[in-house]
């Protein structure tokens, strides 16, 4: 914000804290959420000017923006809209009352808008829109989002009906309805760990309060279950104020709302977490703190437990069996979790890292407020950095509905599926090659395809590395040049791929896993390497360590690379994080350096590497409209390509490599 | 007189043998001693007091065996990626996955998720004597440590840490100890376990 408070600025920072761009816009309400593409998504409004909604892409440029309408006898309202967005970048945005913006509006990456009305409510015999609850994104990528209907009739409520909308199939279904004095208030929805979402709403009778006004219903497969109190007993409810939740593990959830306690015999306000089933509404276990603290969850921690800040006592885990165990002291701010899940705290100081020894539940697909680090609506997803899974197709397409539901259930494209059709690399067995083409020689080197870990990554591409190679030598040829492919799991197979194919005159280029070898638990020590290999083992990767044998000088008579590589052939890494440097010693080299480094003193070459993510894509990187791979699975089919992280409009080039550096081209 | 002493002498060595147990060193490369201890550990021998026992050999401290500790997983794929000899002292790492924990009431937890493609144990190892481990009567509950002069043996300097074994092996615990148990959370525990497990490899 600026110092006259008209104006704020937003800068964009590399995790490094190198500034990418900065900008100047009107004032920001407090709403904005990352868009999925490495942009941001704002909201700006100027007393006397439309309320507007814009998203800001990954070099600050305007992708899209949405603006509201007056509102007869009132202006322009400044109320901000609550956004979720979806795994292919599309925003949501949801008017909470009747601010000038349309019920729900899609905002598209391809900057196209569509919007639509929910039914108005008819108040004194005027038709007003009004009132729509947070959008959320589910699991399987369904926009969900409550709305109410409401007859009132000299300010006298006659009837309310409150609604869940579903934005892939565009049926409501009733939540609640009531003929009483009182407003059924939309509130927060998030999904329920099993495919369905927990729906929440509020009960505010006109002129009362009711001993618990918080509602919950799991509603699975358009079903609505049996509502159930939320324990929380506040002294008055308010529009838009709910319980936060986020998802525990094995059908719990957990709220966070105000209620009321007898302090010395003085009904008091008090903050409260509740641990209870998502099915049964049951409480596991209730936490209060004292009057004049504010409790805030943090979120949900892989053991089950939850990780709370108390405004007076600090941070506070909480066990399942709701033992409360305090960590810190009060730290005067919430620690907030980054996307690479480390804790940071923002102050009026600035924002500093904070160590806490709390690993948020990366398999809980709601384990944080907004469902992700930044809050947008968007369940948890997790590094997708060659991690994309590679769909079998179903001979003769999905038939049933079994079937569609099974692609999603499949894991990843084994190796023992049916070889893709026109990729003869794909068939390739370690160590064997393939030429095609004729012209300048290229060499391809395709790693293994990988492994579904068990630390939750499934980093097994199926075919990927081979059609993309396929793809790649298809495209040399088009271009008058032949292309050697060698399957490799071996350090030693990947030096005999350069030595042992003639002279190559074009360049090398790897398609396969690559990046840091984490040692220790928390780790405390990296290493740069190529993963060639999927197995574990000496000769399973190429490392600082044994680096020697490629190309192994100490032979007798000693490897020459000259022999095998012309002055101008360059080596092309196209694996994950293979410049990626950590800033600390490689564990190997004992000094900062990455595998593209390590590759280019060996080979006395330039390498080509990146050091972020790669991702597969049937579009190349200048075409392709994604910022990452995440939520989404990689082609089976030809065209494939491996392409980096980032923004669609400005993919990264991989940086130049020698052996004192890696630097932009 | 002399054959008093002698026997004196034989009464006292074959006492110490019958009270002590696992009274050699391994006799093993620091890369062949790593093996070994892993392959015990995917036998599940790490699982039971008297394997957890055996393996004391390995280290230069060990740690009583822990009845009812967490057991952590590992995967079913590991392997030796590096080592090095600086004259008594070396360095093993290893590559393997962490696969997450089971607790007492047969309860999953997952690892920690990271964004590292491989994980790796560095084992420091030392040239030490070979030591005794003396037991209580039954057999099971360490007493102390004794060291005698022998040939020194390469033994690990890290503690012992939690019982740990593989995937598969542990599949197999937890179907052996919900057969055991009657308690009705403990088995549903361990259901869910199992199908969790046997997504892993």
């Amino acid at each position: 914000m600026s110092s006259d408070g008209t104006q704020s600025i937003i800068q964009a920072l590399r995790a490094d804290g190198e500034q990418l761009w900065q900008t100047t816009i009107p004032t920001m309400l407090n709403n904005a959420v990352p868009d999925g593409f490495g942009g941001l998504i704002v909201t700006t409004c100027v007393s006397g000017s439309p309320l507007t909604v814009m998203d800001l892409d990954a070099t600050g440029q305007p992708v899209w923006q949405v603006q509201s309408a007056q509102v007869r006898g009132y202006g322009y309202i400044c109320y901000a809209p609550q956004i979720a967005v979806d795994g292919s970048g599309v925003a949501y945005i949801a008017e909470p009352t009747n601010a000038g913006l349309p019920s729900i509006t899609e905002a598209y990456p391809n900057t196209s808008i569509q919007s639509f009305q929910f039914p108005p409510s008819i108040v004194n015999n005027t038709a007003i829109q009004c009132c729509v609850g947070p959008p959320m994104v589910n699991t399987d990528g369904t926009m969900y989002v409550e709305y109410e209907v409401r007859n009132t009739t000299n300010n006298v409520i006659t009837s309310d009906t409150l609604y869940f909308y579903n934005g892939t199939n565009g049926q409501p279904i009733v939540l609640g309805s009531t003929t009483q004095d009182q407003a059924l208030l939309a509130g927060p929805i998030i999904p329920d760990g099993q495919g369905g979402v927990l729906a929440t709403w509020t009960i505010s009778p006109s002129h009362s309060v009711l001993q618990y006004p918080y509602q919950a219903a799991d509603v699975t497969n358009g079903v609505v279950g049996t509502p159930y109190n939320l324990p929380f007993s506040p002294l008055s409810v308010a529009f838009g104020q709910s319980p936060t939740l986020v998802l525990g593990e094995n059908g719990t959830a957990f709220a966070r709302g105000t209620t009321t306690t007898s302090i010395n015999g003085v009904l008091t306000p008090v903050d409260q977490i509740v641990s209870f089933n998502l099915s049964s509404g049951a409480p596991n276990w209730t936490y209060q703190t004292g009057a004049g603290s504010t409790l805030s969850i943090m979120a949900v921690i892989s053991d089950g437990s939850l990780a709370v800040n108390d405004s007076q006592n600090g941070v506070i885990q909480i066990s399942t069996t709701g033992s409360a165990t305090p960590l810190t002291g009060a730290l005067g701010s919430v620690p907030a979790l980054s996307w690479k899940g480390a804790w940071y705290l923002s102050t009026a100081q600035g924002i500093s890292g904070i160590s806490l020894p709390l690993q948020v539940d990366d398999a809980d697909v709601w384990s944080t407020m907004g469902g992700n680090p930044g809050q947008n609506g968007l369940p948890n997803a997790s590094c997708g950095c060659l991690a994309q899974a590679v769909q079998t197709p179903i001979p003769g397409g999905p038939k049933t509905v079994a079937d569609l539901r099974s692609i999603d259930s499949l894991p990843e494209m084994s190796v023992s599926a049916p070889v893709p059709p026109n990729c003869p690399i794909c068939a390739l067995q370690s160590p064997q090659c393939t030429t095609q083409g004729s012209g300048p020689t290229y060499l391809i080197v395709i790693g293994d395809e990988g492994l579904n870990n068990p630390n939750g990554n499934n980093y097994d591409v199926g075919y990927g590395f081979g059609l993309v190679a396929q793809q790649k030598a298809n495209d040399l040829q088009a271009q008058g040049n032949s292309a050697i492919a060698c399957r490799v799991s071996t350090v030693q197979q990947f030096s005999n791929a350069l030595t042992q194919n003639g002279v190559i005159n074009g360049d090398v280029i790897y398609y396969g896993h690559s990046g840091l070898m984490a040692f220790g638990k928390p780790p405390t020590a990296w290493a740069s390497e190529l993963f060639v290999g999927q197995g574990s083992g000496d000769n399973t990767n190429v490392a600082a360590y044994n680096i020697t044998v490629v190309c192994d000088q100490t032979l007798t008579p000693p490897c020459n690379i000259n022999n095998y590589l012309s002055s101008n052939t360059a080596i092309r890494l196209n694996g994950c994080d293979a410049a990626l440097s950590t800033g600390q010693n490689d564990y190997y080299a004992h000094t900062p350096t990455t595998i593209a480094q390590i590759l280019s003193k060996q080979l006395t070459r330039k390498v080509y590497a990146y050091d972020v993510g790669l991702y597969f894509s049937n579009l190349d990187a200048n075409h392709d409209t994604y910022f990452n791979g995440i939520g989404r699975t990689g082609p089976s089919t030809l065209p494939d390509y491996l392409i980096p992280e980032g923004s669609p409009r400005g993919k990264p080039n991989p940086l130049v490599c020698t052996a004192q550096a890696c630097g932009k081209q | 007189m002399v054959m008093k002493r002698l026997f004196i002498v034989l009464v006292a060595v074959l006492a110490l043998r019958v009270s002590a147990q696992s009274p050699l060193g391994s006799g093993l490369s620091p890369t062949s001693l790593v093996e070994r201890l892993w392959k015990e550990a995917t036998e599940g021998e790490l699982l039971t007091p008297d394997g957890w026992n055996r393996a004391s050999r390995f280290f230069v401290h060990h740690d009583t065996f822990a009845e009812n500790s967490v057991l952590r997983v590992v995967s079913n794929n590991w392997g030796i990626e590096h080592s090095s000899v600086h004259n008594d002292s070396a360095e093993v790492v290893l590559e393997y996955w962490e696969a997450g924990t089971v607790d007492a009431s047969l309860r999953y937890t997952p690892p920690t998720k990271t964004d590292f493609y491989k994980n790796a144990v560095v084992y420091h190892l030392i040239l030490a004597p070979t030591h005794w481990t003396m037991f209580k009567s039954d057999g099971k509950v360490i007493t102390g440590k004794e060291e005698r002069t022998g040939p020194d043996e390469w033994q690990i300097k890290e503690p012992t840490g939690l019982p740990w074994t593989t995937v598969n092996t542990a599949v197999r615990y937890v179907l052996e100890k919900r057969e055991k148990s009657k308690d009705p959370v403990i088995r549903k525990n361990a259901d869910e376990t199992l199908a969790r497990l046997l997504k892993l490899h």
